[in-house]
C-alpha cells in the first residue's frame, strides 16, 4: 500500500510542474501589457518601461518561469501585479470561500443525488424512473449561471426569502447559512444529476447480484434489501465520483461566484485575467490544479484501500 | 461545463456491428429518446430555417420598443436594443450549432489522433501523450478554457478553440482504451503477424471497432461544448455583437433581470433545452450501442 | 450585540474624555452601508488610480486643498496659499495642530516628504509624469512649503493637489507598516482606518480627533457589488444603504418608490468615439463628418442611458465653467442625407455589396471596452447597426480593458468608443490630453500647431475671460475637423436609502460627515 501511495504521489509532480508552464505559457500569449496596465492610462512610455523593469518583466521568458517555480519552492507565489498584495495571502484570503462553497454544493448534491439515484432504481422503467431520468438529465443541461439568475429572480427579488448575493458571514450564523444556500444550489444541481444517474445504475447492478436475490427469496421486506443490503455496496463507485466532483466544483465556482458576487477564487482569477495580473493568476491556477490533483489522489488511494485490486493493476 | 462531462461516465465497450434496421428501433425503444429526438429535430431545423423564421435578421434594432415584454408581435419580448428575442434566439441556434459541431470536432480529432497514436505505440509516445492530456485535466471545469479564450482574446472562434481543447483529453483517452482493448484482440495480432503496415492495422481493424464509443461520446459533448461555450459567452468572452449567442444574450439580460426577465431568461431555455436534446440522445444511444446496460 | 454595546460603551469613554463635544453627537452605533464597484487594490496615495479606491481612499485622506460642492476651490490641510508675482511659484501655509489617524504631527516635512516620493522614479508613482511640471519643493518653515515650477500654469492645483497622488499619508505608517502601508490608509480625513476584509468589506470609523467637523455617523461599511443588478436589489432588501450605480431600467423604478432617493448630478466624465485620423477610412475629413451627421446622439443617449449620462456635442464637458455657449462653435446635427452626400463627395459610391471606392469596401471596425462606461458596449451596438444603414460595413470589437487599451493606445484601431474623467471642469485637462500633440490620451496622434498654440496660451492666461475665449476656439477646432464624437457626460448619481438624511450630492465632492440615519 505505502508503495503505492509514493508512486502516485511521484506521478503527480510532473503533471503539476505541467500545469505551472501550461498557466505560464498561457498567459504569455495574452495580448496586454501588465506594465502599461499598473502604470495607468496617463502615464508616458518612460514610466511603463520603469515599471516594466521593476516588476521584472523585461527578463526573457524562461528566467521569469525559473524564477516563478524558484520562488514557489519556497512557498512564495510572487507579488500580484493589480495590488501589489503577496499572491499567497491574496489566495489565503479567498480560498476557504470557495471551498465552503464547493463543500456546501458537494453535500447538497450527495444528498439530493442519492435519494433521487435509489427512488429511480427501485422503481426501473416506470414513470417515477423515467421522470428521474429526465429531471436528472435536465438538471446536467441547464447553464448552472442561468439557473443561478433564476433562483436569485425567484428567492430574492420577488419572495425576498434569500440575500441576492455576497457571502452574509460565516455559516454558523443564520446571515451566512442563508447567503450560500443558492449559489450552493446552483453550482450543485449538474453534480446531484449525475450522482443520481450514477447511483441508480450502481444499485440496479447489485440489485441483480445473487446475495440479493437470495436475500429476496428469503422474504425480506424490499426496503430492507435495498437500504441494507445492497446500498452499501452499490455507493462504493458512487464515492469516487463524489470526490472527483469536489473538483469540479472547484473549477465551476468560477462561474457561479461572478453570478453571485461570492468572494472566492472565481471573482480573484476572473479579476486578476482580465488585468493581466500574471502572478495572480499563475499562482491561483497552480493552487487550484493542485487542489484538484490531491482529491484526485485521495480519491485513488480511497478507492484501492477500499478495492485492492486496483493497487495491482 | 465541467458537469455534463462526467456524463459518460460508463462508456460502451467497442460494439459488435449489427445491422441498422434493430439498432434504430433499440434507439428509439426508449420515449426520452424521443424527447430529445425531437428536441434536437426542432433546434436543426430552426438554425436551418433561420432566415424563413426571422427574415428581419438578428439586428433589427428599434430604440422605441426597446425591453417590451412577450405579446402577440413579439412572442418572447425585445431586449434592450429593441431587437426581437425570438428571432435572435433562433438565429442564435446557428451560432450554438457551430460553436457546438466545431468544438466537438476539434476535439474529436484531437483527441482521436492523440489516443490512437498513443494506444498503439505505448511505451513513451503513450507516457508522453497521457501526462499531456493528465496537465490539461489538471485545471478543473472552465478554468483552462478561460485561461485560453483570456489568451487568444474573445471571439467565437476563440471560445471554439478552447472549448475543443478542453474536450481533447477526454476523446484521447476514450480512444486509447479501446485501442488497447482491440490490440490486444486475435485479429488485430493476426494481422500484425502477416505483415500488415501500422497505418493499415489502425486503418482497418482498430478505427472501425473504436467508432461507436466515439460517436456516443461526440453527441454528448456537442451538448458540453454549447454548455461551456456558453458559461465563457457568460463572462463577456464569447460571440463579437451583434451577433446572437445564447451565453451573451443571458449575459446582456442579466442587467435587466427585475425590469425586464424575458431577456435573461428566454436565451437560457434555449441553452437548456438543446442541450438536454443532445443529452437524452446521446443517452440513448449509448444504450442502444451497449448491450451490456441494455436490460436496465 | 455585544461588540457594538461595547463600541458604543469606548465612543462614550472617548466623547467624555475628549470634552464636551458630545452635544453635536448623534445617535450612537449609526452605520452607513455603501456599494462599491469593486474591492479596494492599493491605498498607497501615489498608486491610486481607480474610481473604487480613489472613493474610499478620499474619506480617510485629505489633500492641501479640496474642493467644496459648488466647484470652488477651498482650504483643507492648507489654510491659504499665494502664488509668486513670477507666476511660477505657490507657496502654502498649512493648518497647525492636525495629528494623522497614527497620532503623527501633520506638518511641512510630511509633505515634502511625501511629494517628493511621487516624483522618485524607484517607488512606482503613477503620478510621476503628471507631477513632473513641479520642479522644486521647499520647506519655508514647519508649515509653509512652496512649489516651484517648471513653467507658469494656471491649472496647478487642478494638475497636482487635486489628484489621488496628492492625498497626504502619514510618514509614520509608512516608516512602521512597511509593506502592509498600501493595504492601511492612514491619514488625517474625518474618517479612520477601521478593517478590510477583502472581497467583502472595508469599515471606516469615525475620527474622534478630526480637526473639522465631527462626523455623525460611527462608521462607514464600504461593500465590493460587482455588478450593478444586485446592487440594486441588494438596496432594496436593505443590505446597503447608498449605492452608485444602476440600470437606467432600475433608476426609473426606484425614483417612484418612497422608500429610496435618487440623487444625479452631470459631471466631468467625458465620453466619445475617437476616429483615428492617421489611418484610413478616417484620414478623410469628409468621411469623419459623414459619421458625425449620420448619428443621432441625442436619441441614442436619452434611449440607452437617460438618467445615467446626458448628451453632449463637445468633448470639454459641459459642466465646466469655460464651456463655450451653443452656437459658437461647429456641430453635426442629425442629417442622413447631408451624411450621404459627404460620402459621395468623398468617392463612395453605393453598390449592392455596400460603399465602394475602386476596389475598396467602406468597412470600420468599432473597438469597444464592456463595461468600463454606461452602457459602452449597447452604444457601440447600436452606432455601429446605423453606420451599417448609411452603407458603411460596421463591427463592434468587444475587448477587456487591458487589451482594448493595449490596441488603441498603439493606435491600432479605426474607431474606439473611449472617455476621460476629471475631478474637475478645467479644461486644459481635457484638451492638453486628447488634442494636444503628444497628448497623453491622443490615441490617434493627431497634431495641430495652430491648436496647441491655443491651448498652450491657455495655461499661461490668468485671466479668465482670455482663457474662455481661447477654449472656446479650441472646442471649435476640435469639432471643426471631426475626429471626435462627442456623446454623453456620465452624470454622478447615487441611490440612497430614504433613511439617509442630510446627504448632499454634487459632481465636485462626495461628503458622509453631515450624514446620519433617520
Amino acid at each position: 500500500m505505502w508503495q503505492y501511495i509514493v508512486r502516485k504521489a511521484f506521478a503527480a509532480i510532473p503533471v503539476l510542474l505541467g500545469a505551472s508552464l501550461l498557466a505560464f505559457l498561457i498567459l504569455q500569449l495574452a495580448p496586454g501589457d501588465p506594465a502599461r496596465l499598473v502604470a495607468g492610462e496617463q502615464a508616458s512610455e518612460d514610466d511603463v518601461e520603469l515599471i516594466r523593469q521593476r516588476l521584472g518583466l523585461d527578463r526573457p521568458l524562461h528566467i521569469q518561469y525559473l524564477r516563478f517555480l524558484q520562488s514557489v519552492a519556497a512557498g512564495d507565489l510572487g507579488r500580484s501585479i493589480r495590488t501589489g498584495r503577496a499572491v499567497r495571502d491574496e489566495i489565503t484570503a479567498r480560498f476557504p470561500y470557495t471551498m465552503e462553497l464547493a463543500i456546501a454544493s458537494l453535500l447538497l448534491s450527495v444528498t439530493l443525488g442519492v435519494i433521487a439515484g435509489v427512488l429511480a432504481a427501485v422503481r426501473p422503467n416506470t414513470v417515477y424512473d423515467y421522470g428521474a431520468t429526465l429531471i436528472a438529465l435536465t438538471g446536467i443541461s441547464t447553464p448552472t449561471f442561468w439557473l443561478g439568475l433564476l433562483l436569485m429572480l425567484l428567492f430574492a427579488y420577488y419572495l425576498g426569502w434569500l440575500p441576492a448575493s455576497g457571502r452574509g458571514g460565516p455559516l454558523w450564523t443564520v446571515a451566512g447559512l442563508a447567503s450560500i444556500i443558492m449559489p450552493a444550489i446552483a453550482l450543485g444541481t449538474p453534480s446531484a444529476a449525475i450522482i443520481s444517474r450514477l447511483t441508480r445504475s450502481s444499485l440496479l447492478e447489485v440489485l441483480r447480484q445473487d446475495y440479493v436475490r437470495t436475500a429476496r427469496s428469503k422474504g425480506l421486506a424490499e426496503r430492507v434489501v435495498v437500504l441494507h443490503h445492497s446500498l452499501r455496496n452499490a455507493l462504493i463507485p458512487v464515492i469516487t465520483v463524489v470526490g472527483l466532483r469536489l473538483g469540479a466544483l472547484l473549477g465551476g465556482a468560477v462561474i457561479t461566484e461572478q453570478v453571485f458576487s461570492w468572494p472566492g477564487m472565481g471573482t480573484l482569477i476572473v479579476t486578476a485575467i482580465s488585468s493581466r495580473d500574471y502572478p495572480t493568476v499563475q499562482g491561483a491556477m497552480l493552487v487550484v490544479a493542485t487542489v484538484f490533483v490531491l482529491v484526485n489522489l485521495a480519491v485513488d488511494l480511497i478507492y484501492a484501500a477500499v478495492d485492492p485490486r486496483i493497487r495491482y493493476e | 461545463m465541467t458537469t455534463a462531462r462526467a456524463t459518460p461516465l460508463d462508456l460502451p465497450v467497442p460494439a459488435v456491428p449489427r445491422r441498422a434496421g434493430t439498432f434504430v428501433r433499440r434507439l428509439f425503444r426508449r420515449r426520452l429518446v424521443i424527447v430529445g429526438a425531437v428536441l434536437l429535430g426542432t433546434f436543426l431545423l430552426v438554425s436551418a430555417a433561420a432566415p424563413l423564421l426571422a427574415p428581419q435578421g438578428y439586428d433589427d434594432q428599434d430604440l422605441l420598443r426597446r425591453l417590451r415584454p412577450p405579446s402577440a408581435d413579439f412572442p418572447l419580448g425585445t431586449d434592450s436594443l429593441g431587437r426581437d428575442l425570438l428571432a435572435r434566439i433562433v438565429w442564435g441556434a446557428r451560432v450554438s450549432l457551430m460553436v457546438g459541431v466545431l468544438a466537438m470536432s476539434l476535439g474529436l480529432t484531437g483527441g482521436s489522433l492523440l489516443g490512437l497514436v498513443s494506444g498503439f505505440y505505448g511505451g513513451r509516445v503513450d507516457r508522453l501523450v497521457m501526462g499531456l492530456m493528465d496537465v490539461l485535466l489538471s485545471f478543473p471545469g472552465i478554468l483552462l478554457a478561460l485561461a485560453v479564450v483570456a489568451a487568444l482574446g474573445p471571439g467565437l472562434y476563440q471560445v471554439m478553440v478552447a472549448v475543443g481543447i478542453q474536450q481533447i483529453p477526454a476523446f484521447a483517452r476514450l480512444v486509447r482504451g479501446s485501442v488497447l482493448t482491440v490490440r490486444k484482440t486475435e485479429y488485430a495480432e493476426a494481422a500484425r503477424v502477416v505483415g500488415a503496415s501500422d497505418t493499415r492495422i489502425m486503418a482497418r481493424h482498430i478505427v472501425p471497432n473504436v467508432v461507436s464509443p466515439v460517436i456516443v461520446l461526440a453527441s454528448l459533448d456537442i451538448g458540453t461544448a454549447i454548455l461551456s461555450s456558453a458559461g465563457l459567452s457568460f463572462l463577456g468572452l464569447g460571440a463579437q455583437p451583434p451577433l446572437p449567442d445564447w451565453g451573451g444574450m443571458i449575459n446582456q439580460g442579466r442587467a435587466f433581470l427585475r425590469t425586464a426577465w424575458w431577456v435573461a431568461v428566454f436565451p437560457g431555455l434555449a441553452i437548456m433545452l438543446t442541450v438536454l436534446g443532445f443529452n437524452l440522445f446521446g443517452d440513448g444511444l449509448r444504450d442502444a450501442l451497449d448491450p451490456r446496460l441494455r436490460q436496465a | 450585540m455585544q461588540p457594538r454595546r461595547l463600541a458604543t460603551l469606548l465612543l462614550c469613554v472617548a466623547l467624555v474624555s475628549s470634552g464636551g463635544v458630545a452635544m453635536s453627537a448623534p445617535a450612537a452605533g449609526q452605520e452607513l452601508v455603501i456599494a462599491n464597484e469593486a474591492d479596494l487594490t492599493v491605498l498607497d496615495p501615489i498608486r491610486i488610480q481607480e474610481a473604487p479606491t480613489s472613493f474610499v481612499a478620499g474619506l480617510v485622506y485629505e489633500q492641501l486643498v479640496r474642493r467644496t460642492h459648488e466647484g470652488k476651490i477651498a482650504p483643507s490641510l492648507a489654510e491659504r496659499w499665494k502664488i509668486s508675482p513670477d507666476r511660477r511659484t505657490w507657496t502654502f501655509t498649512l493648518r497647525k495642530g492636525v495629528k494623522f489617524h497614527d497620532g503623527s504631527e501633520f506638518d511641512a516635512s510630511v509633505v515634502e516628504w511625501h511629494f517628493k516620493r511621487a516624483l522618485d522614479p524607484r517607488e512606482g508613482s503613477v503620478f510621476r509624469g503628471q507631477f513632473s511640471v513641479i520642479e522644486k519643493i521647499t520647506v519655508l518653515d514647519p508649515y509653509t512649503i512652496a512649489f516651484t515650477l517648471t513653467a507658469p500654469n494656471v491649472a496647478f492645483l487642478d494638475f497636482v493637489m487635486l489628484t489621488n497622488g496628492a492625498f497626504i499619508p502619514s510618514r509614520r505608517a509608512f516608516e512602521t507598516l512597511g509593506a502592509e502601508f498600501p493595504f492601511k490608509a492612514v491619514g488625517t480625513g474625518p474618517f479612520r482606518w477601521g478593517q478590510w476584509v477583502q472581497g467583502q468589506r472595508v469599515v471606516l470609523e469615525r475620527n474622534p480627533a478630526y480637526w473639522g467637523t465631527q462626523p455623525k455617523l460611527e462608521r462607514l461599511v464600504i461593500r465590493p457589488i460587482l455588478d450593478a443588478n444586485t446592487g440594486v436589489v441588494e438596496l432594496e432588501t436593505g443590505g446597503v444603504h447608498y449605492l452608485m450605480r444602476a440600470n437606467r431600467d432600475d433608476i426609473t423604478r426606484l425614483e417612484k418608490d418612497p422608500r429610496f432617493v435618487v440623487y444625479r448630478v452631470p459631471t466631468y466624465r467625458a465620453r466619445f468615439i475617437e476616429l483615428n485620423v492617421s489611418r484610413p477610412p478616417f484620414n478623410d475629413l469628409k468621411v469623419r463628418q459623414a459619421v458625425n451627421h449620420a448619428l443621432n446622439v441625442p436619441e441614442i443617449i436619452n434611449a440607452l442611458a437617460s438618467g445615467m449620462a446626458a448628451p453632449v456635442d463637445t468633448i470639454l464637458p459641459v459642466k465646466s465653467p469655460f464651456h463655450p455657449a451653443p452656437g459658437t462653435y461647429t456641430t453635426y446635427p442629425f442629417n442622413p442625407e447631408r451624411a450621404r452626400a459627404l460620402l459621395a463627395e468623398a468617392g463612395w459610391q453605393r453598390s449592392a455589396g455596400g460603399l465602394r471606392k475602386g476596389d475598396q469596401t467602406l468597412r470600420v471596425t468599432l473597438h469597444s471596452p464592456n463595461g468600463r462606461y454606461f452602457a459602452d458596449k449597447e452604444i457601440s451596438e447600436v452606432i455601429c447597426n446605423r453606420l451599417q444603414t448609411l452603407g458603411i460595413e460596421c463591427r463592434v470589437r468587444v475587448m477587456d480593458w487591458s487589451a482594448f487599451l493595449d490596441d488603441v493606445r498603439s493606435g491600432r484601431f479605426e474607431a474606439a468608443f473611449l472617455g476621460w474623467n476629471q475631478s474637475s471642469g478645467e479644461p486644459s485637462l481635457f484638451f492638453d490630453a486628447l488634442v494636444a500633440t503628444g497628448g497623453r490620451g491622443n490615441y490617434a496622434k493627431y497634431s495641430d500647431p495652430a491648436l496647441d498654440q491655443v491651448l498652450k496660451e491657455g495655461l499661461i492666461a490668468f485671466s479668465e475671460g482670455r482663457r474662455k475665449l481661447l477654449y472656446a476656439r479650441a472646442t471649435d477646432i476640435v469639432n471643426r475637423n471631426a475626429w471626435y464624437v462627442p456623446l454623453s457626460n456620465e452624470l454622478k448619481i447615487a441611490i440612497t436609502s430614504s433613511r439617509v438624511q442630510g446627504y448632499v450630492h454634487s459632481a465636485p465632492l462626495t461628503d458622509f460627515v453631515p450624514v446620519w440615519m433617520k
